[in-house]
């Protein structure tokens, strides 16, 4: 007997060691069939799209209690599909030709899987389980065959070939301790219904799954990608200490987020939320976060025909800095560019919008959009201290035209008599490399920086995250990045000058000795990340935080960094950087 | 007549399944004729009310398309879908969802 590894990829975090359970749900499929006559099959098509909807409505149901309503949404369109106009005539056309309803409804469906299946992204791909549940469903209804439901006497781990969305729902959540799947990669159902559910997943294991019998006890770590079969007792031990380990840590980071990130030498950061609408502001006091780092101003220009008016825009401003005083808020200004449209700026088509005009540099060129909304905030901001952010910044000279219009749009509005802000900080985002390698010159101008991570990387290695090709290039840990990062935070210090991070890389928490060891200020990022990030900031001590960066730096790749950072521990309690 | 406009897709996975079916749930509540044909990929006009065949011509993050509309309600329809579209669907881009800590 001997330990077999297979690698996939990680899909939803967490560790669990169980039993094998191999799912394989029979599928329907018919021959082309004649029907009877017209009226009675299409009766019997009618039945059927009756119950399967009955059923995706019961499944929605108990999806947006186990997940959510955001997840439960995926039903909501399989729903739609039943009624989809264009379906319902072909399939009605085949059944006039006197084909069976069930052979009809297969082979109308199957035109739409074939189109998926050859559409070129990933995450389109992944929808084909979408249709594919659909479809079934219809298809078990009018033959007659019932769905085959999981009878799980004890926990196990659920592998399969590939998983439905209706599948995962209707797993009884006690009894699951995490998915493994052949298919699948870090958009399908499975990553997504696994992360909303909490349970560990790694999908994209392809054929190695076979390996895997019933009933053998297997490890899987969400974590790595990894599933290991057949573990000898060193790797049991390790990874039962590991998920004993994280439970705590979870339950842990959820009790304490209403206190403060200490290392526990003593150093104190201030954990914020980005958000992008009012609404969520709700959400920055019940995950403990102190304030709001990021808020994208963009949600009041987009979606409308007239730009926002200045009062509109001071009464939400200031509804926000009320609701997390005394903590502060970081208004970043539009960041709108040629790839969100904003009907009234009627924006000229740009082949690359990335590299086009955005930011501030379509700010400056709309300047009265961008003075109204400057007013707006020194306004909203009357009698405190107000922080404004401004995006894609590449020269000095912006700098300073931009510090030139905040001082005018301030006299002005003293001389019309206005009550406005006492303090003003102005910050620039560092995400176009040009700025991080002119930090010291801008930090001259400027009282701090906010560094974006996530457009950086992308510029930096000329990589876009969002194309599958080049997405795994887009590696925020690639050495280049951390140089960077190092040289702007080193300039922004020299100059007593507070960096702040608010790019996704903020809330990894492999990468939090590196941003605590580089002397990182504050970290921003997604209201559900805060928690952890804080009970992990806990867990380091900026010294050793600080021995890690330096080596870190001096690696040559993005694997060996995050390999690197992997071995490091923050106390010894445990392997993981977590 | 006929209404027609021009809009780009900015969020970030193109038109997968709960964007693909908001935007035919939209267009099936006008009398219109609807069509919706991606002018990046060259595909012909489709039927916009069609949430299977809105998804299958995968349209993608980037990718222009053109909304055009027939009949009594067209140019409210034309602006509504292409409103939708710019709002990036209601939902603000925002990057993949960090994993639950909370269990609030």
């Amino acid at each position: 007997m001997s330990e077999k590894r297979i690698r996939g990829i990680a899909a939803s975090p967490g560790i669990a060691l169980g039993p094998v359970y191999r799912y394989e749900p029979s599928l329907v499929k018919v021959d082309v069939e004649r029907g009877q006559d017209e009226a009675t099959e299409l009766a019997r098509l009618e039945a059927a799209l009756a119950a399967a909807r009955q059923e995706i409505r019961l499944l929605a149901e108990e999806a947006s209690r186990a997940v959510g309503p955001k997840e439960a949404a995926i039903f909501s369109a399989h729903e739609l599909f039943l009624q989809d106009p264009e379906l319902l005539q072909q399939v009605q056309e085949r059944i006039r030709h006197q084909q069976g309803a069930a052979s009809a409804w297969q082979a109308a469906f199957q035109h739409y899987i074939q189109q998926l299946q050859t559409a070129q992204s990933e995450y389109l791909q992944a929808r084909v389980l979408d249709l594919e549940d659909v479809a079934q469903r219809v298809l078990r209804h009018l033959t007659g065959q019932a769905e085959e439901s999981l009878q799980l006497s004890e926990p196990v781990v659920i592998v399969a070939r590939e998983l439905t969305p209706s599948a995962i729902v209707r797993c009884p959540r006690d009894r699951v301790l995490a998915f493994c799947t052949a298919q699948g990669g870090p958009t399908s159902h499975v990553a997504i219904l696994a992360k909303a559910l909490g349970v560990p997943a790694v999908v994209g294991l392809g054929d190695n799954l076979e390996v895997l019998r019933p009933g053998q006890l297997i490890i899987v770590d969400g974590e790595q990608g990894l599933v290991i079969a057949e573990p000898e007792a060193e790797a049991l031990v390790h990874y039962q200490q590991q998920a004993q380990w994280l439970q705590r840590q979870a339950s842990l980071a959820v009790e304490t987020r209403q206190q403060p990130a200490c290392t526990r030498d003593g150093r104190c950061y201030p954990v914020r939320a980005n958000i992008q609408a009012p609404e969520e502001v709700a959400a920055v006091q019940a995950f403990g976060a102190e304030g709001i780092g990021l808020l994208r101003t963009e949600f009041l220009f987009l979606d409308r025909q007239q730009a926002p008016s200045e009062e509109e825009q001071r009464e939400i401003y200031r509804a926000l800095i009320e609701a997390v005083h005394p903590a502060p808020v970081v208004f970043r200004t539009f960041d709108i560019g040629g790839d969100k449209p904003a009907p009234y700026l009627s924006l000229p088509r740009e082949t690359n919008p990335f590299l086009g005009v955005r930011g501030i540099r379509l700010g400056l060129k709309h300047l009265p959009l961008l003075r109204t909304q400057l007013r707006a905030l020194l306004r909203a901001g009357a009698g405190q201290e107000l922080r404004i952010l401004f995006p894609m910044v590449s020269s000095y000279e912006e700098v300073e035209t931009l510090r030139r219009l905040v001082h005018e749009v301030e006299e002005e509005l003293r001389q019309q008599g206005q009550a406005l802000a006492e303090r003003v900080e102005l910050g620039i985002m560092i995400e176009v490399p040009a700025a991080a390698l002119l930090a010291d010159a801008l930090a001259e101008v400027v009282d701090f920086f906010s560094l974006g991570t996530n457009d950086l990387t992308q510029y930096v290695l000329a990589a876009d995250r969002t194309n599958e090709g080049t997405a795994s290039l887009a590696d925020p840990f690639h050495p280049a990045i951390l140089r960077l990062l190092q040289l702007t935070i080193e300039a922004a210090h020299r100059r007593q000058r507070r960096v702040e991070i608010c790019g996704e890389l903020a809330s990894e928490p492999l990468a939090l000795p590196l941003l605590l060891g580089l002397g990182i200020d504050e970290l921003s990022m997604a209201p559900r990340a805060i928690p952890r990030c804080k009970q992990a900031i806990r867990r380091w001590t900026l010294s050793k935080a600080q021995q890690v960066a330096q080596q870190a730096l001096h690696l040559r790749t993005a694997a060996e960094v995050r390999s690197y950072l992997h071995t490091c521990s923050p106390d010894g309690s445990s392997p993981l950087a977590e | 007549m006929a209404a027609s406009t021009e809009v780009v897709v900015a969020y970030r996975d193109g038109l997968h399944a709960r964007p693909a079916t908001l935007l035919a749930k939209t267009a099936a509540a006008f009398s219109s004729t609807i069509t919706i044909e991606n002018l990046t990929q060259g595909s012909k006009p489709v039927n916009a009310k069609s949430p299977l065949t809105v998804l299958s011509i995968g349209i993608q993050r980037h990718d222009r398309l053109r909304i055009a509309a027939e009949g009594a309600d067209e140019q409210e329809a034309v602006e509504t879908i292409a409103r939708l579209i710019a709002s990036n669907f209601g939902e603000a881009e925002e990057a993949e969802q960090q994993e639950q800590v909370s269990n609030e």
